[in-house]
């Protein structure tokens, strides 16, 4: 249980001067063989503050570059839903026509075309004139049926007409459908293509809005009290997960790792003209099998994706994804509590082992105070 | 299932091959229109048969007729005309005056039927309740005809039988001192000699006596007869009836054996049954008007039809004269000739309390041969309605199948409306549901296999429905919907942005 050793380093210089260790504690690391993944970084700035107002600036730009992509987003979506709302009802109709599904060309006829008439068919047969006429209309197949129906001449001539109409608009009207089913296809597709580049073009935004999220203050940092509210004090943060494999006598390299919990905090203070920046680093050394390790990457990369799934909900999720963009938030929760119970679990390893990552910490340690150069590290006991 | 049924429904043709379905024109004298006028209100109504209603022979002027004419050759129909549609035409009657209009009538009826290139002349067989009823009505004898339009006094004494009956008649409608001194002087015309006379008289008593009166009875009527003394012998349209009754009697006439069977008339009316007496002598009097029109009728080529009668009044319900079908089927087979046919009327069966399906399953195996048109609505009932014909109106098939197997296999089936109700409620859908009873028929499906769409919908309605659903589908869900409602479309969308209203682009949504 617990971290085999806790080491924490403070340093305090200039404005650039720790940041400078910073990235050469991760070369540091690289060199040494670690693999070295950041697994969240955090920024704190005090609210009354210049500065405060600069990022909120920007992250309100930001928001409504966002809003206005995905109103363009939402938009195109809808005018999508709608086309091919009218390709369904359009193609509905021509494939009336491949399959020559004449009474269903007939009832549109009738009751949309026919109707719009003065001697519209159901208008007559509703008055009681001729009020067989639709019934006698939906018999005819083609002109000659006319002819072998037992019915008055004045109606046969009527019917007539009426079906030499309805020729004249089923040809006008299959061009007219195959004319609009061939521009609403096109017009769809140019829609989608459209849609899809939004989409893209919205992404960084999002990036950057999921970077700059305004939450509440984990680090106590603001309540230090050589922080003066109304300077630009800015509170940062990032922490990273290394590991390497070890080896010893009896045990193969890979099946255990060195494994450090790195924390850093960075305070800038601006205070009466001049800057200063101090940084604090809390390293936490495990000892970690394979599995552990695989888990740790695994849980990682889990979060990245959540945050890609967060962008792909602001552009628009199928009702299956939103589910699961809906679980988001507890399944971030999930995988910090997981990470902590695997970072606080310890198996039974082997003395060697732990001899061995005290020894690679210790060398680590070692490099470190180079890299500082002219600052007195204690030395711990180990 | 569906499609199945469908499939089986198009096999069959668009129209009936056999069965000419038609619509009467209704009656001019109702609608305030004349003949023309009527049928051409008519003309559009889904058939080539129409009948046209006329009240009289003289409803039609010679510009009618030659309207008429121009009618039926410019829509290429087939007419037959309705006679004393507004049951004016006293068939059955024995009275004199009355018989010689039916002649006259029947006459100008087939000159009317020939110009105007009828077909047929349909008339009912009586509109007359039995005599029975008119018993007391007495006319003067020379005022009664027979069957052939004679005097029925000559029938009187060429039947012994009907003659004894008579002077029963007279005599127990005479005092006894009437009988008595017709008796005397009988006898003074017999002996040549009043002494003797009175001598024989006076010898007489009991049944020797009733017997000498009835023939002193006999031998007045028959002097009366021969001497056209026309103002001693008195009758009802009753005497008249029961004469011609003994005559057939008497002569083994098929209509008596057939309707009255092996009874005589006497019997028959002592046994309550004098209903079939009158039916008989009814279609005698009928079978004597259209004897005398079968040459007409042939050279023409004009069929009469004669057509079940309706009851003229409530009161008069059961005692109407030949109303049966099967009785008006005997007289068609009795004169046997091709241009004389029947025609029945569901409702009007129905009026007289009859049982309809009884009726026409009461007729003989092949009686239905006899069947050349039928007048049909739907419900029929004693209330003469004349209902439009009624979707999947099973009952109304099963009667025409019952006819069907009884040889009815062609003819004419006509809607009949009379007259009178509002023209958006007049015809509804009688004539395409006659049609497809028709096409079903001559399909000989039986009424327990008839498919589904018999009572529903035909292929291309549903198709219509379906169309429609289509079109309304998301109606319930209108209004209720922030995002864009379903109904909207792109191009409609398209129309808003340009301020057209909503009703525009709904419009034009399909086109």
């Amino acid at each position: 249980m617990g971290a085999l050793i806790e080491r924490k380093i403070v340093l305090t210089g200039v404005v650039g001067f720790p940041t400078q260790i910073y990235f050469k504690i991760i070369g540091l690391l690289k060199n040494r063989g670690y693999t070295v993944k950041k697994y969240q970084d955090w920024i704190e700035i005090n609210p009354r503050s210049n500065l405060y107002q600069e990022m909120m600036r920007k992250r309100q730009a930001i928001e409504q570059n966002v809003a206005r992509i995905l109103s363009t987003i939402s938009d195109m979506r809808r005018d999508i839903e709608l086309i091919k709302h009218d390709l369904r009802k359009f193609e509905q109709v021509l494939e009336h026509f491949e399959k020559n599904k004449l009474d269903t060309l007939k009832s549109d006829f009738v009751d949309l075309v026919d109707s719009q008439t003065p001697t519209a068919m159901h208008k007559l047969v509703a008055s009681g004139k001729f009020p067989t006429l639709v019934y006698d209309f939906f018999k005819i197949e083609k002109e000659e049926d006319i002819d072998k129906l037992k019915i008055s001449e004045s109606e046969k001539g009527l019917l007539r007409i009426k079906w030499m109409l309805f020729q004249e608009w089923m040809e006008k009207y299959r061009k007219a459908v195959k004319e609009r089913v061939d521009m609403l296809r096109e017009e769809l597709n140019n829609r989608i293509a459209s849609l899809e580049s939004n989409k893209k073009l919205v992404e960084p935004y999002l990036k950057a809005i999921y970077k700059l999220k305004v939450g509440e203050s984990k680090y106590s940092g603001l309540d230090d009290p050589t922080i003066i509210e109304g300077y630009n004090t800015i509170v940062s943060g990032v922490e990273l997960y290394c590991w390497k494999p070890v080896s010893t006598k009896n045990v193969k390299k890979g099946k255990y790792y060195s494994y450090l919990d790195i924390e850093i905090r960075k305070k800038t203070i601006s205070a009466g003209g001049s800057e200063k920046e101090t940084m604090e680093i809390d390293i936490k050394v495990y000892v970690k099998t394979k599995k552990e390790i695989e888990e740790i990457e695994e849980s990682i990369k889990k979060k990245e994706e959540l945050m890609w799934l967060e962008i792909e909900q602001f552009k628009g999720k199928s009702p299956e994804e939103e589910k699961e963009v809906e679980e988001k938030k507890g399944r971030f929760d999930k995988i910090d509590s997981f990470l902590k119970k695997i970072l606080s679990s310890k198996e039974g390893e082997p003395k060697e082992v732990a001899a061995a990552v005290k020894e690679e910490f210790i060398s680590l340690y070692d490099d470190l105070k180079d890299i500082i150069g002219g600052l007195k590290f204690k030395r711990h006991p180990i | 299932m569906i499609g199945k049924l469908l499939k089986k429904e198009k096999k069959l043709p668009i129209e009936p091959k056999h069965y000419k379905v038609g619509v009467t024109s209704g009656i001019p004298s109702i609608d305030k229109a004349t003949a023309p006028q009527q049928v051409q209100m008519v003309v559009t109504k889904g058939v080539k048969v129409i009948e046209i209603d006329l009240e009289f022979p003289t409803s039609v002027t010679p510009i009618d007729i030659e309207k008429l004419r121009s009618i039926g050759e410019a829509q290429k129909l087939e007419f037959t005309i309705h006679g004393a549609t507004n049951v004016s035409l006293p068939t059955t009657s024995a009275e004199k005056l009355e018989y010689k209009r039916v002649d006259d009538d029947m006459k100008e009826y087939i000159k009317v039927a020939k110009k105007i290139g009828a077909k047929a002349i349909n008339i009912h067989s009586s509109y007359l309740p039995s005599p029975f009823f008119y018993r007391e009505t007495r006319k003067w004898s020379y005022l009664l005809v027979d069957e052939n339009g004679n005097p029925i006094e000559d029938k009187l004494l060429r039947s012994e039988k009907a003659l004894n009956w008579f002077a029963l008649e007279e005599m127990k409608r005479h005092t006894s001192k009437a009988s008595e001194s017709l008796l005397l002087q009988y006898l003074t015309k017999k002996y040549k000699d009043m002494k003797k006379a009175e001598e024989e008289f006076e010898k007489l008593f009991g049944e020797e006596k009733e017997k000498m009166i009835l023939e002193a009875w006999k031998d007045y009527i028959r002097e009366v007869v021969k001497k056209k003394v026309e103002s001693v012998l008195s009758m009802a349209e009753y005497h008249a009836y029961i004469i011609v009754a003994w005559d057939m009697y008497e002569n083994k006439d098929p209509l008596w054996k057939n309707i009255c069977g092996k009874k005589d008339p006497i019997e028959l009316i002592e046994s309550g049954e004098e209903g079939k007496l009158v039916d008989a002598v009814a279609a005698k009097y009928l079978e004597g008007h259209i004897n005398k029109l079968l040459k007409d009728l042939e050279k023409n080529k004009i069929t009469l039809l004669i057509e079940v009668p309706d009851c003229r009044s409530a009161s008069y319900r059961g005692h109407f004269r030949l109303v049966r079908p099967k009785d008006i089927c005997h007289l068609m087979k009795k004169i046997d000739n091709p241009y004389v046919r029947c025609t029945i009327d569901f409702e009007h069966v129905a009026t007289h309390g009859l049982d309809v399906m009884k009726e026409i399953k009461a007729l003989g195996p092949r009686d239905g041969e006899y069947v050349k048109m039928l007048h049909v609505g739907s419900n029929p009932s004693p209330a003469h309605l004349h209902i439009p014909v009624e979707r999947g109106d099973i009952y109304l098939y099963k009667l025409m199948w019952e006819l069907r197997l009884r040889g009815f296999m062609d003819g004419y089936i006509l809607y009949e409306w009379g007259g009178g109700r509002r023209e958006e409620v007049r015809w509804l859908e009688s004539v395409q549901n006659l049609k497809r009873m028709a096409i079903y028929l001559e399909a000989d499906i039986p009424p327990d296999k008839l498919p589904k769409e018999f009572f529903g919908l035909t292929e291309g309605e549903i198709e219509r429905e379906r169309r429609i659903i289509e079109r309304n589908m998301f109606n319930p869900l209108q209004g209720t919907l922030e995002a864009p409602e379903l109904s909207h479309t792109w191009f409609g969308g398209e129309i808003l942005k340009k301020k057209k209203p909503k009703e525009v682009w709904e419009r034009e949504e399909f086109r």
